[in-house]
């Protein structure tokens, strides 16, 4: 450790001995800072509020984000920028404070129990930017360590620069290298979200068209009005999720008949799909894209198997 | 909000098992409708979930009394993504 002191030294001749009347004490270097920094560790470690097993998961899609760190800071654009980019419907709420100077670690105390309070977040992003071991003290305080632990969201943890760690880091449920990271973390890629989503839209359609062309005709109405339900939904231009129409028409059974294909049904419905299902004499229809046609069998000749089939 | 984010995951988590169901099961067509119609509710719920219009900058404040408030936020010139809060 280094200090710097200011006295009066006196030497006494007669025994070669020096002394110093020191009249003011100042910490030098990260001595005192560090010393403090590892008795707090230590008191921390001892209750148990570092283990990893505290350490809550993140919402994997926050609808939103509380920010707490200075409104005029470089951190709160950062994590604004990334989540704008990222995740674009996050609400994102700013809990004012200070983060450096003597009535930093109260100010960050009291907008994280705002947070708390309000409850409306689903995890929270404390966060400064670059500074000296003093700048960033008010992240090593005892109370603000404590206001991270007793918040009842999860918090990430973003104070300094990448190689700085503080005691923020430590208690928090996770700790991020700097702001942009830290909101890199919390919001999902949105790309990947909706791909999955309009993949699953997809998926629906594609199944159901399986189901439809398998099973046994009898609500087509009903099919065609989900299907359109479902053009209307994927069409809505809402976080980049417009699938073309044209994509799902491909997909539903109906354009299949719109491409000149037609479907036997018997009057219950029951859809007739082999040869040895109609019977001469017996009715049918034959649904087409747009109508029913009115049919009656004259005969059944059965076909090659290798051309039986679409 | 939080049940917001509930119905986000819950949604996408039924929407795939609806979607897994309508390719595995062999379903009458009765059954496969209703599913499928429980499944595009659910891809309509998730969807409006991702709605851009939800993201604005908010700042949470606390007036002499006590009482917070959520008050539409405003950081310098680099803020041109709220044009309308309400």
């Amino acid at each position: 450790m280094e200090v710097c002191a200011l006295g009066r030294l006196t030497l006494y001749e007669a025994g070669g001995k020096y002394q110093l009347v020191v009249r003011s004490l100042e910490a030098r270097g990260e001595g005192l800072w560090r010393l403090a920094f590892e008795k707090l560790r230590a008191r921390l470690a001892s209750e148990g509020l570092l283990d990893p097993e505290r350490k809550r998961p993140l919402p994997t899609v926050p609808a939103r984000v509380a920010v707490v760190t200075s409104r005029s800071g470089a951190a709160v654009r950062d994590v604004i920028a990334v989540i704008r980019r990222r995740a674009p419907w996050t609400r994102i709420l700013v809990s004012s404070c200070r983060v450096q100077g003597r009535e930093a670690a109260p100010e960050i105390v009291t907008a994280l129990e705002r947070i708390g309070r309000d409850g409306s977040a689903n995890v929270v992003i404390v966060t400064r930017g670059g500074g000296s071991v003093e700048d960033l003290w008010a992240f090593n305080e005892e109370s603000v360590a404590r206001a991270i632990v007793s918040c009842p969201m999860p918090v990430v943890s973003a104070v300094g620069h990448e190689i700085d760690f503080t005691i923020a880091d430590l208690v928090a449920d996770l700790r991020a290298p700097t702001a942009s990271a830290a909101a890199e973390t919390v919001v999902p890629d949105g790309r990947v979200l909706t791909a999955h989503l309009r993949g699953l839209g997809d998926g629906l359609t594609k199944a159901l068209r399986g189901v439809v062309l398998r099973g046994r005709e009898r609500s087509e109405e009903d099919a065609r009005q989900l299907i359109q339900a479902t053009h209307q939904v994927l069409s809505v231009k809402s976080a980049g999720i417009a699938v073309a129409a044209g994509r799902l028409e491909a997909l539903s059974p109906l354009a299949t008949l719109g491409r000149g294909y037609a479907v036997a049904l018997r009057e219950d419905g029951t859809v007739l799909r082999t040869g040895s299902m109609f019977s001469v004499g017996e009715k049918f229809d034959l649904r087409v894209v747009d109508a029913r046609v009115e049919c009656r069998v004259e005969g059944v000749r059965g076909l090659p198997a290798d051309s039986e089939d679409e | 909000m939080n049940e917001h984010e509930d119905t986000f995951e819950s949604a996408l988590t039924e929407l795939e098992s609806i979607v897994d169901s309508l390719e595995r099961d062999d379903l009458e067509l009765d059954q496969a409708l209703t599913l499928f119609e429980r499944g595009i509710e659910r891809l309509r719920v998730a969807a409006g979930f991702l709605d851009t219009a939800h993201g604005r900058v908010e700042e949470l404040v606390q007036d002499a009394a006590g009482s917070l408030a959520i008050v539409p936020m405003e950081i310098g010139e680099r803020d041109s993504n709220d044009p309308g809060v309400g």
